[in-house]
């Protein structure tokens, strides 16, 4: 039975789609459980949850092991309230798992997925009816609608008086009927379009139930970013994706979000407004449950004591080679798949094995069926992209996977297995350079999971580096590669691009790909690198250096006509207070006088009109715009592109640019 | 036993202090005083520290536990059974677990009983002023270097927000 | 990256930053060394991060390793050049 949606309502509502639509409401009352180290001094606690809770003394699992404590019938509240009473003695399991991921792990059943499918297949076959609503209105400066596209195989523009749109739109979602409404700004509309429904006597048809659940608005510290997620309204029994603020949909489209589902557990709802690594813990979650293991409510259990030493040698990231900066021809990089969750497999790395590694480790077990399931969708997407979404998406649920075994969120992780990752991703990259160097190879840069390597033949160095690391490799080739020096001239570890053998150019840090880069230098340094990547070798590069540089004079003449709003830096704030004036904090306080209410996580986006004065617009009320403000933004873009062609930067053998001693 | 932190503060055993001052002056106190390197020292500090790699302590002594979550930085306090206990502030680590804050300060008061307790923050901010809610002491560095207001908390806890700065709203990340 | 300890790199960073501020106090004549020292600290940062823990090691690693090539490759010099 294919489920597209679970409501947890008074026991648990489940929507399946076969042919039609129809919800099956479970009865479910499940517990949670308590262990107490010592319940002696609590018993009169222990005798009052008997009388008023139904609780019962039982054994329970945790990836521990066995523990003798309580089963409870209660909610959150209680538990929390144990926790104080027992001056948080107690341990507590199972309290924060949501109810209808729960009950489907429990009976191993699961979203999105049919009979005759597995769960860990990357085909997905769904017969979902789509509306597409896209509100041309701005949400953050408008909370009327009047003017709305609608596709829904045809296309319908619904345009006047709010009132009118409002029930045009309304009807059209009541008879067509969508299984899944693809919406930007969705979560950002909702709750206005609510308020405007009831001022018009109109009711929201998105929910199939007329009940809505909400999903609060937040930051929260991802990464070492701040994210923000609007509130959200979420419908029963009707996909409603944001499509403009969901990581998962932008990256996967509609399939990634239905893969998520079906492997996290969680209903579509839900997995769209989750981000990755939300997602992961929520797949190890379901896998808990299946296994019949509890999850533990908070995170107390700490690290051991360390020395000051023994903690400063553990606690390192990746090892990362320096690259001596040039021009380099014919480059080949060899890339580990999924490095830090093949680690895990590999090594048996979980909470319970850093004590007992004779013991098979649950992180393991539950990370090689979703790593296995990567390599095929990661080989799939080459003979067909429509794999590409899905393939995304497990890479970055397995990629955070790694993160969330040492943060603050995951339910199973433990500082150790992180350190023992890192430690054991630095010694098979050194490793790896050992071999291509003992092959005759030159190693010429190597960051965590990946090197370059200048040599022949690189199918050779790839199977050895897998048979010694019993790992996955894939290599790409480079005609040629930049790799571009920092301001002290050593070469930066994550600044370079370069002309892959099928032509394009992949690029890393540079302005053209990094997020808060106007438009306008964009796509000036677009433009130049389409030009160089007819060049196949490094001579063709350098014969097409005036082309280039005269993309750069016409950008920088053709400055002042720009359109405003090809010069909006697009920023994502992390912080609402600034220590010094600068031009970020311009922009935040811009916004605010402009009556936008301001969030850490949120994107803004601006206008540099004085960068001397702090002078800032906010994007959609820019006129004007600081010329040498964006002309400096301009020749540093330039000179990210203009190092390729400076003489005595290419490099034909070993060594960097210029490797003459200093 | 007693412990001079700085010219004019000295820390007793059985004792819990809270200390805001700069950086540079914790970190030199740490390095430099030859008493906290004789005793069993437990640093505790949450996700970013901002001060353990300016430490040149290889004494067997010198320990460190970290905590990532509040429950966590409870669970340490409580555990621990150094003769002097130093709490580098972690601003983030009570978001979102605002309850933690009470049991985490009665917890840095117990083992105070024992321990010498010290509770540091670089700057002043609303956690930090409800942890040392049970300071027996609190001593404010001011960057000048002088620690000249240094208050003698009175028997009485101190009411929120009451004779210590007021709180930042928001902490500059490094 | 590591999360509690700055890295290995902004380590050695630090400790070249502190190594040009004394450099600017040496005599004229001798400050062009102490230049060339800063240079040659941060040179194998990355690599000596393998190993040391500890970022005055991997400068000092970093600075040795150049002085010991940078000695070899003289010494072949020297031979090369016959009178």
């Amino acid at each position: 039975m294919w489920i597209l949606d679970s409501v947890p309502r008074g026991g648990v509502d489940l929507w399946y789609k076969d042919g039609t639509v129809k919800k099956v409401h479970h009865e479910y009352d499940p517990p949670f459980y308590l262990h107490l180290p010592d319940p002696h001094p609590h018993h009169e606690m222990i005798e009052a949850l008997e009388s008023e809770y139904r609780s019962e003394e039982c054994t329970f699992t945790t990836i521990f092991g066995d523990r003798a404590g309580y089963k409870v019938f209660a909610g959150r509240t209680v538990a929390e309230a144990i926790e104080q009473q027992t001056q948080y003695e107690a341990q507590l399991f199972n309290v924060d798992v949501r109810i209808d991921q729960r009950f489907m792990a429990e009976r191993r059943i699961f979203p999105c997925c049919a009979e005759q499918e597995s769960r860990f297949s990357p085909d997905l076959t769904c017969d979902l009816r789509q509306m597409e609503i896209r509100i041309r209105d701005n949400p953050a400066r408008s909370s009327v609608c009047s003017d709305i596209d609608v596709v829904y195989g045809r296309t319908e523009r619904l345009h006047g008086a709010e009132r009118d749109v409002l029930a045009d739109l309304f009807a059209l979602v009541t008879s067509c009927d969508p299984d899944v409404i693809l919406m930007p700004d969705a979560d950002a509309w909702m709750q206005k379009l609510q308020k405007q429904a009831r001022a018009c006597g109109l009711v929201l048809p998105f929910s199939r139930t007329g009940k809505y659940r909400t999903m609060d608005a937040r930051s929260y510290w991802s990464y070492g970013r701040v994210e923000h997620k609007e509130a959200a309204l979420i419908p029963d029994g009707r996909i409603l994706i944001d499509t403009a603020q969901s990581f998962v949909y932008r990256d996967g489209g509609l399939a990634g979000v239905l893969m998520a589902a079906r492997l996290s557990g969680l209903s579509p709802n839900l997995a769209s407004r989750f981000t990755p690594g939300t997602l992961i813990s929520g797949y190890e979650v379901y896998e808990a449950v299946t296994r019949g293991i509890a999850v533990p409510f908070r995170k107390s259990d700490a690290e051991k004591v360390r020395r000051f030493a023994e903690l400063r040698a553990a606690d390192r990231g990746g090892m990362m080679f320096q690259p001596a900066p040039g021009v380099y021809e014919d480059v080949d990089e060899i890339d580990f798949t999924s490095l830090y969750p093949s680690i895990i497999v590999q090594s048996n790395l979980s909470p319970e094995t850093i004590d007992h590694p004779e013991r098979a480790g649950f992180l393991p077990a539950v990370l090689d069926p979703l790593l296995g399931l990567r390599i095929r969708t990661k080989q799939a997407k080459k003979q067909d992209p429509r794999y590409a979404g899905i393939d995304s998406i497990l890479k970055w649920m397995l990629v955070t996977c790694f993160g969330y075994t040492g943060y603050k969120n995951a339910k199973f992780g433990r500082i150790e297995v992180h350190e023992g990752i890192t430690g054991r991703s630095r010694d098979i990259l050194l490793r790896t350079k050992d071999i291509a160097e003992t092959m005759g190879f030159n190693v010429l840069h190597g960051i965590v999971d990946c090197l370059w390597v200048k040599g022949s033949p690189v199918g050779a160095l790839k199977d050895c580096v897998e048979q010694a690391t019993r790992l996955l490799t894939e290599v790409e080739h480079f005609d040629w590669i930049v790799f571009l020096p920092q301001n002290d001239g050593s070469g930066s570890y994550s600044h370079y691009y370069g002309r892959l053998a099928d032509g394009s150019v992949k690029v890393r840090g540079i302005a053209a790909r990094r997020h808060d880069t106007p438009e306008y230098i964009r796509s000036m340094q677009r433009d130049m690198l389409a030009v160089m990547s007819g060049a196949a070798a490094i001579a063709d590069l350098l014969a097409v250096k005036d082309r280039v540089s005269a993309i750069y004079r016409h950008a920088v003449q053709e400055l002042p006509h720009a359109a405003v709003s090809a010069l909006a830096v697009n920023r994502r704030i992390s912080r609402l207070t600034y220590a010094h004036r600068c031009i970020e904090g311009a922009a935040v306080n811009a916004y605010r006088t402009n009556g936008v209410s301001i969030v850490p996580g949120m994107k803004i986006s601006y206008v540099v009109r004085d960068a001397r004065k702090y002078q800032v617009d906010p994007a959609w009320d820019a006129g004007s715009f600081d010329c040498s403000y964006y002309r400096g933004l301009l020749e540093k873009a330039w000179k990210e592109i203009s190092y390729a062609f400076t003489p005595g930067n290419t490099c034909s053998t070993e060594g960097g640019a210029g490797s003459s001693i200093v | 036993m007693r412990i001079e932190l700085q010219s004019g503060i000295t820390l007793q055993s059985g004792t819990f202090n809270a200390v805001i001052a700069p950086e540079r002056v914790i970190i030199s106190a740490l390095n430099s005083h030859a008493d906290l390197q004789r005793f069993l020292f437990l640093f505790v500090c949450g996700n970013y520290s901002r001060i353990l790699s300016s430490i040149s302590r290889t004494s067997a002594n010198f320990e460190v536990r970290r905590a990532f979550t509040a429950h966590q930085l409870f669970t340490i306090v409580k555990e621990a059974g150094h003769t002097i206990v130093f709490v580098e502030h972690d601003p983030t680590m009570f978001d979102g677990a605002e309850t933690m804050i009470m049991p985490v300060s009665a917890a840095l008061r117990d083992a105070g009983r024992e321990a010498l307790v010290i509770l540091y923050t670089p700057s002043m901010d609303r956690p930090f002023s409800a942890l040392a809610r049970f300071a027996d002491r609190i001593f404010q560095i001011t960057p000048a270097g002088d620690p000249s207001c240094h208050r003698h908390r009175s028997a009485r806890p101190y009411p929120p927000g009451g004779l210590l700065p007021p709180a930042q709203t928001t902490l500059e990340g490094s | 990256m590591g999360r509690s300890f700055a890295s290995i790199r902004q380590g050695v960073k630090s400790t070249a930053d502190r190594w040009a501020r004394s450099a600017r106090a040496l005599r004229k004549e001798d400050q062009p060394y102490g230049e060339r020292l800063v240079a040659l600290a941060t040179m194998h940062a990355s690599e000596a991060f393998y190993g040391c823990d500890d970022p005055l090691e991997a400068a000092v690693f970093s600075v040795l390793v150049e002085l010991i090539k940078r000695q070899e490759q003289d010494g072949r010099g020297k031979n090369d050049v016959d009178p």
